[in-house]
């Protein structure tokens, strides 16, 4: 646990969790807790998830068909329930990578013009 | 049923987490007790997200409703004065709400208080180019209606009246009607002291008889 860089760690955007978790089972099913820890680490622990935060997303992605639920056992042979991408979220995660891709674009070009004077 | 087993996957989905967490630390060399104390941290509320999760499977009000009325309860239970004061008004108020509804019910509403109310008519003629809705039937009618009724098992005429009665004491103005004798025998009730009205006492000699009338116990 690295207290001393909880400063440097960012909280999600609301709606933008959803669209994580579907990125990252994209590379396979995965349980909860391996979601959780695959979005700190690849983030390189920038991106803070209160890993709590997670089920309420799961189940919502859930209800919209785009994520299933199925019981199995991890790596270390315990039980645990893990969740796999949908054909429907895959569509969905489409859409949301692009609208994230044009507004990441958007917000950059408002903070860093590229022909402004003088910035850094 | 469906949604007590989504309360059990849930809590056992939370309880993994928690452990593979725990898992992890433990791993990094922590101690177990603050291996788990960390990983519950790392968790959250458990509480809030449970709401959360349960507020996505869509039964969130009715749970709120469950909720608020436990609470409500309970606060009623922890005030005494507090749920005495309100259970009082609350009495007051339907008390007298029901109190007053039953004064119009009898008086507008409800069924006349005579045996056999539903077999009762109210025959009356109208005058609709005066604008008279209730137009007072003549005695004469009457006669020709009870001489050719093959309807009804009697019939009684009667207006409203009112008169001053005077006397030893003090003179009091009372509401009544002035009837044919058949109206005791029409609406079916009988005297309780003294004696109806016989044939011959009426209008039609002119006969002074007086029946007081009490309320009618029902």
């Amino acid at each position: 646990m690295s207290t001393e860089r909880d400063d440097e760690r960012l909280e999600l955007f609301q709606g933008t969790l959803d669209m994580l978790i579907l990125r990252t089972l994209l590379l396979g099913q995965a349980h909860g807790h391996a979601i959780a820890k695959a979005i700190e680490q690849n983030s390189e622990d920038v991106l803070q998830i209160e890993q709590g935060s997670l089920y309420p997303a799961l189940h919502r992605l859930i209800k919209r068909g785009w994520i299933n639920a199925q019981d199995g056992t991890s790596e270390n042979n315990r039980r645990a329930k893990f969740y796999g991408i949908t054909a429907k979220g895959r569509r969905q995660l489409a859409v949301e990578s692009s609208r994230w891709d044009r507004m990441a674009r958007a917000i950059g070009l408002i903070m860093r013009p590229r022909n402004q004077e003088g910035n850094s | 049923l469906k949604r007590r087993d989504l309360e059990k996957a849930l809590e056992r989905d939370i309880q993994e987490h928690i452990d593979f967490e725990t898992q992890d630390n433990l791993a990094r060399g922590m101690p177990i007790e603050e291996a788990r104390r960390a990983a519950i941290r790392k968790f959250g509320n458990i509480a809030r997200i449970k709401e959360e999760t349960r507020s996505v499977w869509g039964w969130g009000w009715l749970d709120q409703l469950d909720q608020d009325f436990r609470y409500g309860l309970r606060m009623l239970r922890g005030n005494p004065m507090f749920a005495a004061t309100a259970i009082l008004s609350l009495a007051l108020g339907i008390g007298a709400n029901t109190a007053i509804f039953s004064i119009f019910n009898g008086l507008f509403i409800g069924s006349l208080p005579y045996p056999e109310p539903q077999r009762l008519v109210y025959l009356h003629e109208s005058a609709p180019l005066w604008k008279m809705s209730d137009y007072a039937i003549t005695p004469a009618d009457f006669a020709a209606w009870s001489a050719g009724n093959q309807t009804f098992q009697g019939m009684a005429l009667f207006q409203e009246n009112s008169a001053s009665l005077s006397g030893i004491g003090e003179t009091i103005h009372i509401k009544g009607v002035t009837c044919s004798h058949e109206l005791g025998a029409t609406l079916g009730i009988t005297p309780i002291r003294g004696r109806d009205l016989l044939p011959g006492e009426d209008w039609r000699t002119r006969a002074k008889v007086l029946l007081r009338l009490r309320p009618v116990a029902e």
